[in-house]
């Protein structure tokens, strides 16, 4: 089979899981791209950047048309996400490959485990609900509740931000908690708004990757629609499959690509 | 319509439209740089890329479209919100864009240095 047509379909997996499993897929793409196509490091950060913007722009579209993101809270958070991704970008083009291999291991076993408490215990849903707040009436874009905690929210979006730049991944995993557990936004809200700013985090990111020449176009292309066509399958295919499998399936893929991982920033 | 439909309906339009435009962009070059037998360079700096034309020079400014993406959404959203007399969020969205694009001008600047 062409090497073109393996890294469409790895695209389109990784975009599927994502779409399904409410990530931006740059955590498969970079070990995909690593482990099993042989690209440097650096190189499938970046490509993964770019994919993770194709991924959140494509369906934030339906999420922000649909009313599901906050897009108040999405443009806030992101002043941090943004220059957290910057210094990640920054930083990546400094740090030995191995380091970023260690780095990355510990961001999938985080991923791994935050999936595992989800799939072992029963996901709450009393949150899931905008609570009508009837102080929010700062402006008539306001939605009907308020994030709080906002110095602490912008603290955690530059952590994300950075992780998403250094690491290429689109920061859903630390920004869906934040703004859930620590903002109390309501957990849709809170997914489809991550969402929305993974394009502004990721292109943050990306800048610098595209013009340090840490992108091979050729390598991208074919990933980059294989995920914008993934996303689309996974959007259709999330409700008729079953979340709670699928997601331990993830975490299984996971927990094994954070110990390759490990092994290679070991050098093994 | 209310201001929120007119808000989420811009910011749609302009992220559907962005994607729809970018991926078109980076599906043409690609076919055309494959197809075409261009020869392939690996990694390179993307102006650099965009400058020596060809498929390669497609698919690289399509690459650079989707990443630009976020930054006409944020454009549309700061009209909308200004159009709404929400000043506190219009300053929060053109801070946003302008540390959005300061980054793209950095990296195009001192990029290929570091």
């Amino acid at each position: 089979m062409p090497i073109e047509l393996l890294l469409a379909l790895s695209g389109l997996l990784a975009g599927a899981f994502g779409a399904m499993l409410g990530l931006g897929g740059g955590i498969l793409i970079v070990p995909i791209l690593t482990l099993g196509f042989g690209v440097p490091l650096t190189t499938a950060v970046g490509t993964s950047l770019i994919c993770v913007i194709a991924t959140s722009t494509g369906a934030a579209a339906i999420n922000v048309r649909a009313g599901r993101a906050d897009v108040r809270l999405g443009i806030t958070l992101a002043a941090g996400t943004v220059v957290g991704a910057v210094m990640g970008g920054i930083l990546a083009g400094f740090l030995p490959e191995r380091v970023l291999a260690g780095l990355f291991a510990a961001l999938l076993a985080y991923t791994a485990f935050t999936m595992l408490r989800g799939v072992v215990a029963a996901v709450p849903t009393s949150n899931d609900e905008p609570a009508a707040d009837p102080t929010a009436s700062d402006g008539p874009l306001a939605p009907s509740y308020r994030g709080r905690r906002l110095p602490w929210g912008i603290g955690g979006s530059v952590l994300a931000g950075n992780a998403s730049g250094l690491l290429g991944v689109g920061g859903g995993i630390v920004m869906v908690p934040l703004m859930h557990l620590v903002m109390r936004a309501p957990l849709r809200v809170s997914v489809a708004t991550s969402n929305f700013m993974t394009g502004m985090t990721g292109a943050a990111g990306a800048y610098a990757y595209l013009f340090r020449g840490d992108v091979d176009s050729r390598l991208a292309a074919p990933v980059v629609l294989g995920v914008a066509a993934g996303a689309a399958l996974g959007a259709v295919l999330s409700a008729r499959v079953n979340t709670r499998v699928l997601s331990a399936i993830f975490v299984l893929v996971v927990a094994y690509v954070a110990l390759r991982m490990a092994l290679r920033a070991m050098g093994s | 319509m209310g201001s929120q439909s007119v808000l989420a309906g811009w910011i749609a339009a302009s992220l559907r439209a962005g994607t729809l435009a970018a991926v078109a962009l980076i599906g043409i070059g690609y076919a055309w740089a494959t197809i075409g037998g261009d020869v392939r360079q690996g990694e390179r700096a993307v102006i650099r890329e965009i400058a020596e034309g060809g498929g390669d020079s497609v698919l690289a400014g399509g690459l650079l479209a989707l990443t630009l993406v976020p930054i006409a959404v944020l454009v549309v959203a700061a009209i909308a919100f200004r159009r709404a007399g929400e000043r506190r969020m219009v300053a929060t969205t053109v801070l946003v864009g302008a540390l959005l694009f300061a980054s793209l001008v950095a990296a195009a600047v001192i990029g290929p240095a570091i």
